[in-house]
């Protein structure tokens, strides 16, 4: 009886987390609610405890939803265990990647190894190592070019780019968007993280 | 079409069947295609998805006032008493919120009718940074403040639209270069440094900067942060 009940609790979490997960997909501020009360009370206790702050926490959760929706974006993307335990795994990842970085702590094989217990995990750390990269050549493009970009991705046509930017047409505003879209593909493809999780 | 116009009509799927057949025909061997292919997909989704993300973590971030149940009973009890305690509580923490919003809320851009040069930029800047698009605005303000290292009323609106856009050390940066600097606006930084400290859950240090500008600054700076000291 206890088994029953047990599994039919099991089953009830994966179905809600399905439906948390398909919520962040479609920007829905109750799932991104949810996902706040679920993981950041134990996540800011956490980064506390090891060196940071609760501002770190914030950007280690945020960046941790960006890698999940990003991963879950992929048609063939499953979530084995729980979300909190997900999310838990890469957040910590996240965290002692920074860390390590900031403070040039070098994180022991077995702290890594202990946190390794979820499918799906390495894969979205990938994911994470990706974003990093395709956000730090981004970073690095001139302003007038993360302008461009920027206007191009919130989907505004040509004219309005124009317009705003200050060219005298919309053909300008296009020739100068695949200029700057040409120089941030090379530098991509260029970098070696990138041939690395190809 | 040019070979990113391709990319992105394919993305956007608006090309046409037969175009369509043939950039998927092309896929299966080109290899250079599908690695770019891949690359603006990503950039597309990574650039969305970060944007929808910051903006809700950043409403995640407002602290929310959750109602105790388990004190209900008790409140139950004494609500006659505290009717007219909790009317006026009521009334001055609406006070306080709209005193909060209208001393935190970033000053607005307003166009220098005397300075034709910048003109273009200017107006960009103005309506982005009026309408709260600090991702967009920011890129305009760098490249003002790289043509004149001492503008500083655009590296103030720079330093605002790092702190909304959760680029705090950034923020900090571009508020600290007016401080250091001749500036003649450095007691308008240090508040809005203190509004960005404030914002990001540093409330001690926020305080200290506003306790000094209470003691230091001149006019309604000083106002301003005092009366943002009796809210907070």
């Amino acid at each position: 009886m206890v088994t029953k009940n047990r599994q039919q609790f099991l089953f009830l979490s994966m179905h809600n987390e399905k439906k948390i997960i398909q919520d962040l997909l479609e920007n829905k501020t109750d799932a991104f609610v949810k996902v706040r009360n679920l993981v950041f009370p134990s996540l800011k206790y956490w980064i506390r405890k090891n060196n940071g702050t609760e501002a770190d926490a914030w950007d280690v959760f945020q960046e941790s939803l960006i890698v999940l929706i990003a991963k879950a974006q992929d048609p063939d993307f499953q979530l084995f265990g729980s979300l909190k335990g997900f999310l838990g795994t890469i957040q910590k990842r996240i965290w002692l990647k920074k860390l390590e970085k900031k403070q040039k702590i070098k994180v022991t094989p077995l702290e890594k190894k202990e946190l390794v217990y979820e499918n799906g995990v390495d894969a979205a750390l990938i994911e994470h190592e990706n974003f990093l990269l395709y956000k730090k050549h981004f970073n690095q493009l001139s302003p007038k070019c993360r302008h461009i970009l920027t206007l191009f991705f919130q989907k505004n046509s040509f004219s309005v780019i124009a317009k705003t930017i200050g060219f005298a047409n919309k053909d300008v505003a296009k020739n100068e968007k695949y200029k700057c879209q040409k120089k941030l593909t090379q530098k991509i493809k260029q970098d070696p993280l990138f041939k690395k999780n190809q | 079409m040019n070979y990113f116009e391709l990319i992105d009509r394919y993305l956007d799927n608006s090309l046409s069947p037969s175009d369509k057949m043939a950039f998927e025909k092309e896929l299966l061997t080109n290899e250079d295609l599908k690695t770019d292919l891949h690359i603006q997909k990503k950039m597309r989704a990574y650039q969305q998805i970060e944007s929808n993300v910051k903006n809700q973590v950043q409403q995640l971030k407002k602290p929310s006032k959750h109602i105790k149940y388990r004190w209900l009973w008790a409140a139950a009890a004494s609500v006659l008493l505290l009717m007219g305690v909790f009317i006026l509580q009521e009334n001055n923490n609406q006070k306080n919120k709209q005193a909060l919003a209208s001393l935190t809320t970033p000053p607005r851009y307003s166009l220098d009718k005397g300075k034709p040069s910048d003109n273009q930029m200017d107006e960009s800047i103005s309506v982005l940074f009026n309408n709260r698009h600090f991702a967009a605005v920011i890129p305009i303000l760098e490249q003002k403040v790289q043509n004149n290292s001492k503008d500083y009323q655009a590296l103030l609106y720079l330093g605002i639209s790092y702190c909304h856009n959760n680029q705090i050390d950034k923020g900090q940066t571009s508020f600290d270069r007016i401080i250091n600097g001749d500036a003649i606006n450095k007691d308008e930084a240090q508040y809005w440094k203190a509004i960005c400290l404030l914002n990001h859950g540093n409330i001690p240090a926020a305080k200290q900067i506003l306790s000094d500008l209470k003691q230091n600054a001149k006019g309604h700076i000083s106002e301003m942060s005092k009366k943002l000291l009796q809210i907070i």
